[in-house]
């Protein structure tokens, strides 16, 4: 079908300012939060309603029409970049929660709630939605249920998968299934749990019904400052044995430090090794204890100085750091690009000597962010695109990195997915028959190889070749 | 699907040649799957031989039922045919606990009870807390999805399983996720595999997420008059203090209910925790008293699902509905005539009754399914005694309506399972 | 378009590399703040018509992909283009939520100039002409006449309920809530404080604010007169260059901007109060609009909203507390153009009898943003909506808007849904418990 058919035909199931069909403007849909590889749909149509959705893909159906889903765009591994994929389905206009149960803790939300909504809707209630992946004020509930999102806080709440009750899933033929719901512990096999973080490939999330926590009561949050990495690392894993499960354990490196202190004077000293953000939350009784026990650890493992937030303000104080490190290592050089792997806990001390050995040979500066407490690094990596050469040795260490962590039991991605930047590397991880597998079963949901083509599972047809690393958003 | 009798002879021949002849025998009485004989048993020393076990019934056509030791064979429909079983327990390894990450890889023979013992000398625990430890398996636990109590804190096994690794019906070895807590590489297979049955295929080794056992466990009980009263105490109890389980039962089937209220942490937080809960219980008419032994008496609540009866019927629903449905159940049970023990787990929406008498079953069963009173909730037979089951046909299923999923469950069992040896029919649907 | 299946292989020939730039850079705007934008997408949900349409095209981050596209020569300033950056409110509401710290303000307004330039000739000369209209006293004082001699009047109102939702019952909204005339008296040259003088500062009563909200500019001179603040009325230094800057019209901006340097260089004063949010916003920003001017440096670093110099210097006790319950908006100007946000906030609140009522969005553009409901009526219209949703969910019997531009928008849409609410400047009220 013609593209101005098509859109015609579109235009009648969405309304007019539905469709974008304009070259000059279909290039903002060029690439989402990762920028290295690039490709614009023929065509974006944004529907207003789960309805609508189903009514376009079938319309897509019928011409035998492969889309890519899309949420807000903030995702950082190209999920959504069209390859082969003429069309992109946008769920940004799936705005409304649609009920809130506050008895039974659930909420139904159509895909495009922003995920930062939904505990704005509850909190009142102190009640809260616990993924909270860094872009939560941008990102779309449906590419949280796309990505299987996490973020600081997942080492005691879980991930988007762990607060998923059941999905409403456009599959590529149109037809809609309801999988899971609001009641638990349905007969069969999970596959509310397949879907959440398949990218997209399986068909259009338009709705989620969420799991709400009880919003904790009280909440301390310090911060431990260490000569070395692995003694901060020494401290992660004395935490955890002590019995202690924190919210959050965030740990940052030397050239991190440095950049945030050169940026805000956040007052770290100039040979500080490592920082280690430590946030407790429970039921207040009990809580002092465990700040102090997380104290006496750091003590114990070397840690020179400890700052403890008596308030909110001083809270936001500790986390600032945190939270505007990406931007602050970004002024160290033109770009910079964020790798995003998972090993171990107890091997964090060893990818983070993995990674400066990379540095070394690659030439290169390289900082690192860690969930420490999920093992799960974000290694940054500096560089200035315009030199070719500093560009492909950029992308090797990132490769290498990525290596590194597979070798000591990890994983590729903890929380960025694998979309087009990592499909490359899945053979790292999985054997053909594992690979086999999940080709098999993509199959069984989208037969024609129509829902977000070649992402997740490699295949022979597309040679994704990045060529130019521009500066990347982090997580 | 299932081989003819010669067929059998050269797959009994081959496994004994490949697996030793030690690891084979013919099937007894005391082996029959839900009143389905198989022909032969076979008992591999370990995951490889487990594989090739399944890649010769694969060759064969040959249907079979995975099993650890059998303590929860009882759950699903009848198998539509059956040639092996093949039984887990020996590939029992702890493969590792790595105590700093909190993880653990664990063999799908190896019992709960064994895992704990060893994860205890580390001072963490894997909190699911089914019935019968001692002889529920890994691969039982991740088949069956089975949760006990704590389940209302901790989730369940799809919330702590991280990797596994199976053998298809095709006898390839797949495996999905890894050995680390947050990933998000591949589809999740694991979480397909929890609650299949082994229909998807046979797990030889999961990593589950482990935790410190908490420092102190304690618990309140108090008895009111009716189920619902039960519900609304319990949850209001829930607003009070965020517990670690929370369960209704009642013995004798009604209508007065026992809320019992369990948290754990360190003392302090338990402390405020009793403290908070006694005082939401504590009303006119009713006072609540502090468990002894908060620990034995979770176990004791979670082993109501495999007490001595004919079948035990299970409600899942919104958690603030399990009193409207243990009254459902009481009812149903009443009009057929006989008393059923009752018990819910409250934050999960669980709701179980015990029918006594083999007959009352399939009515009872038939009674809720009418009724309707509750539109969201699925029925089921979660257990069954031997003899049951054949009676429990039509719209008396085991399982009831499989739901709009089940073309999507039929083409994932497909897909990994072509040939359809994995525990045929055991799924909703007949899958 | 090319049709996908399996037979036809369709993953053949992909290719994914970033295209080449089409054309040479054009050198409009500074590529630097172009690549502090990381492609994040934290800006989205923060940005008014991203809210409403979901077009990546209508939020911070496609602008920018749109601005630098062209700049580099990709694409062409198009009609398709163009309206998309069109529909941009200039609220920099992104500006808050970035954490790069792209400073969209600038890429903005280095755009609107190059894109002025480049529209068919009648387009230009319409948008011109409201620009002066706007600006030009006599003009200005013509044109808002009608408005303001049936200013609130109740039958003006229930029409526009009427026409609710068409462009006359806007219009018609409007016009009923611009304030009438009163023959308010002029202010007087110089107001000397109460008590011991803490410093002095130079009041611009400005264009459209002084005009339209004069008893508002009474209320501010006297409040900062009751702060201990010795102030200076600069009668005709009329203004500063804000709304032609708005409209892409670059030279006409920083001639008016040059203008009352000039008028008010020489004071010797330790503020500089602008009347209106925007203006503020604009003259924080004039030491880089005017960086050949050292004066125009100082006079940026001089100035200060009106209600920060009241909240840093602190008021007396009132002498009476606002009964009702107060909501505040926050205008973009005030809260994203200069980071202002608890200070009228903590002002109200020691005024107030009750706490002060959430409103939900609170930050999100009325859709007034200086001359957009002119321009981009439609957007302005459905942002207004929202605005007035949140309202009504919020229960307040007053809201509080620190800018001419929301008060007149929220004040018409309220009409316009015949609720029950009164839309205020902060001053107007703190003026009510402070003096009279």
């Amino acid at each position: 079908m013609a593209t101005g058919v098509l859109a015609r035909r579109l235009r009648a199931l969405v309304g007019d300012d539905g469709v974008v069909d304009a070259d000059d403007v279909l290039l903002v849909y060029e690439c989402d939060g990762y920028t290295l590889e690039r490709a614009a749909p023929e065509l974006v149509v944004l529907p207003r309603t789960p309805a609508e959705t189903s009514a376009v893909v079938r319309l897509l159906a019928e011409e035998r029409i492969a889309f890519v889903p899309r949420g807000a765009g903030t995702g950082l591994s190209g999920g959504t970049l069209p390859l082969a994929a003429p069309v992109m389905v946008c769920t940004s206009r799936l705005r409304e929660i649609e009920s809130i149960d506050l008895r039974n803790r659930r909420l139904v939300a159509q895909a495009g709630v922003v995920n930062s909504w939904v505990t704005r809707a509850v909190q009142g209630d102190r009640l809260l939605y616990a993924p909270d992946p860094s872009s939560q004020t941008a990102c779309t509930i449906g590419g949280n249920v796309a990505e299987n999102s996490g973020g600081p806080h997942t080492l005691k709440y879980g991930v988007t998968v762990n607060h998923v009750l059941g999905v409403e899933l456009v599959l590529p033929s149109g037809e809609v299934v309801r999988l899971g719901g609001a009641v638990e512990d349905r007969p069969g096999p999970d596959l509310v749990g397949f879907v959440v973080g398949s990218e997209g490939t399986l068909g259009i999330t338009t709705r989620a019904t969420l799991r709400l926590v009880r919003a904790p009561e009280a909440v301390r949050t310090l911060l431990a400052i260490f000569d070395s990495v692995d003694a901060a690392s020494e401290a992660v894993s004395d935490v955890i044995a002590s019995g202690i499960v924190p919210a959050a354990l965030e740990m940052m490196d030397r050239l991190v430090l440095q950049a945030v202190e050169q940026a805000f004077s956040a007052g770290f000293p100039a040979d500080a090794g490592a920082v280690l953000l430590v946030e407790l939350d429970g039921p207040a009784a009990g809580l002092e204890e465990q700040a102090e026990a997380v104290s006496a650890v750091c003590r114990r493992n070397g840690s020179r100085e400890i700052r403890v937030a008596r308030d909110e303000a001083e809270r936001a104080l500790l986390w600032k750091a945190r939270k505007r490190a990406f931007g602050a290592v970004g002024r160290l050089a033109p770009n910079y690009c964020t790798q995003d792997g998972v090993v171990p806990r107890s091997r964090l001390p060893e990818i983070v000597r993995a990674i400066a050995a990379t540095a070394e040979r690659h030439r290169l500066r390289i900082g690192n962010l860690l969930h420490a407490g999920d093992g799960n690094i974000h290694p940054v990596i500096l560089f200035d695109e315009r030199d070719a050469d500093e560009v492909r040795r950029v992308i090797e260490a990132g490769h290498e990195i990525l290596a590194a962590c597979v070798a000591l039991g990890g994983s590729l991605s903890g929380e960025h997915g694998i979309g087009v930047e990592k499909i490359g590397q899945m053979p790292l991880l999985f054997s053909p028959d594992d690979l086999l597998a999940m080709t098999r079963l993509k199959a069984v949901f989208d037969p024609e190889g129509r829902a977000n083509p070649h992402k997740v599972v490699p295949d022979a047809k597309v040679c994704v070749e990045a060529r130019t690393p521009r500066r990347q958003a982090a997580m | 699907m299932s081989a003819p009798p010669g067929d059998h002879a050269a797959a009994l021949a081959a496994l004994a040649s490949e697996l030793g002849a030690d690891a084979v025998r013919e099937a007894g009485p005391g082996d029959l799957v839900d009143g389905v004989a198989p022909f032969a048993v076979v008992r591999p020393a370990d995951a490889e031989q487990a594989r090739r076990a399944v890649a010769i019934a694969a060759r064969g056509r040959i249907a079979l039922v995975a099993s650890g030791r059998g303590r929860h064979l009882s759950i699903g429909a009848p198998p539509r045919h059956l040639g092996l079983l093949l039984r887990m327990d020996r590939v029992d390894r702890v493969v590792e606990h790595h105590a700093a990450d909190m993880t653990v890889t664990v063999e799908a023979g190896c019992t709960l009870a064994a895992l704990d013992e060893r994860l205890r000398r580390a001072g963490q625990w894997l909190p699911l807390d089914p019935p019968a430890p001692a002889e529920t398996t890994v691969g039982g636990l991740v088949a069956a999805n089975l949760a006990g109590p704590l389940r209302a804190s901790q989730g369940g096994v799809r919330d702590l399983l991280l990797g596994i690794e199976t053998v298809s019906g095709e006898g390839v070895v797949v495996r999905g996720g890894g050995r680390v807590v947050k990933n998000v590489a591949g589809y999740d297979l694991p979480r397909l595999h929890v609650g299949a049955l082994g229909s998807l295929g046979v797990v030889l080794a999961a990593t589950f997420k482990t935790v410190p056992v908490p420092a102190r466990e304690g618990a309140v009980e108090v008895e009111v008059a009716s189920p619902r009263e039960a519900c609304d105490l319990a949850l209001a109890m829930r607003d009070a203090f965020e517990p670690a389980w929370l369960e209704l039962v009642a013995e004798d089937g009604g209508p007065a209910t026992r809320v019992v209220f369990g948290c754990a942490g360190l003392p302090p937080e338990v402390a405020c925790g009793l403290l908070l809960a006694r005082a939401e219980a504590d009303r006119p008419g009713h006072h609540a008293v502090e468990v002894e032994d908060a620990a034995a008496r979770r176990a004791e609540l979670a082993a109501f699902p495999l007490r001595e009866a004919a079948a035990i019927l299970r409600v899942s629903t919104l958690p603030d509905r399990t009193g409207l449905a243990l009254e459902s159940l009481a009812r149903a049970a009443r009009d057929c005539g006989v008393r059923a023990p009752l018990s819910a787990q409250v934050a999960s929406g669980i709701a179980r009754a015990a029918i006594p008498d083999a007959v009352a079953v399939a009515p009872v069963l038939r009674a809720l399914r009418a009724r309707r009173e509750d539109p969201d909730a699925a029925v089921v037979v979660e257990r069954a005694s031997a003899g049951v089951k054949p009676r429990l046909v039509g719209d008396a299923d085991p399982w009831g309506d499989p739901g709009e999923s089940l073309s999507l469950v039929r083409g994932v069992k497909r897909a990994l399972d072509p040939g359809g040896i994995l525990s045929p029919g055991r799924l909703p649907g007949g899958v | 378009m090319a049709e996908t299946s399996r037979e036809n292989g369709a993953g053949d020939g992909v290719s994914v590399c970033p295209p080449e730039p089409r054309g040479t850079q054009r050198r409009f705007v500074d590529t630097a703040p172009l690549l502090a934008c990381v492609h994040c997408g934290l800006c989205q949900d923060a940005c008014p018509t991203y809210v409403e349409t979901g077009r990546e095209a209508d939020s911070p981050r496609g602008r920018i992909h749109l601005v630098r596209a062209l700049e580099e020569g990709r694409i062409e300033p198009t009609t398709e283009v163009t309206r998309h950056l069109d529909a941009c409110l200039g609220c920099l509401a992104c500006e808050t939520a970035c954490p790069s710290g792209v400073p969209y303000g600038t890429v903005i307004g280095a755009t609107r100039p190059w894109i002025e330039d480049r529209r068919p000739a009648a387009v230009r000369a319409a948008r011109r002409a409201l620009a002066s209209l706007l600006v030009h006293p006599v003009a200005r004082r013509i044109a808002f006449a009608p408005l303001r001699a049936v200013g609130g009047a109740s039958l003006l109102a229930r029409a526009a309920r009427r026409l609710h939702g068409t462009r006359a019952g806007s219009l018609l909204a409007f016009a009923a809530a611009v304030p009438p005339a009163r023959g308010t008296p002029a202010l007087p040259g110089v107001v000397e404080p109460v008590g011991t003088p803490r410093g002095t500062a130079l009041f611009l009563p400005g264009c459209v604010a002084e005009t339209l909200f004069p008893e508002t500019a009474r209320a501010t001179v006297g409040l900062l007169a009751a702060a201990g603040v010795r102030v200076r009325v600069a009668h005709g230094s009329g203004c500063c260059g804000a709304l032609p800057h708005h409209l892409g019209r670059a030279d006409d901006a920083r001639a008016r901007l040059r203008a009352l340097l000039r008028s008010v260089g020489g004071e010797r004063v330790d503020w500089i109060l602008p009347s209106a949010a925007g203006c503020g916003a604009h003259l924080r920003e004039a030491g880089h609009l005017l960086a050949e001017e050292p004066a125009a440096g100082a006079l940026a670093a001089k100035t200060i909203d009106p209600l920060v110099l009241l909240a840093r210097l602190g008021l007396p006790e009132p002498r009476r507390r606002i009964a009702e319950t107060v909501a505040v908006h926050d205008p973009c100007h005030l809260v994203h153009g200069q980071g202002v946000r608890e200070e009228p906030r903590a002002l109200l609140r020691a005024v107030c009898e009750k706490p002060l009522v959430p409103l939900r969005e609170s930050e999100l553009c009325c859709g007034s943003a200086g001359t957009y409901n002119l321009t981009e009526p439609d957007m302005a219209a459905r942002l207004l909506e929202r605005k007035i949703d949140a309202v009504v969910a919020s229960g307040a019997q007053v809201v509080a808007a620190a800018n001419p531009g929301c008060l007149v928008q929220v004040r018409s849409g309220a009409l316009s849904r015949g609720i029950d609410v009164r839309v205020e400047h902060p001053l107007d009220l703190l003026a009510r418990a402070h003096l009279d």
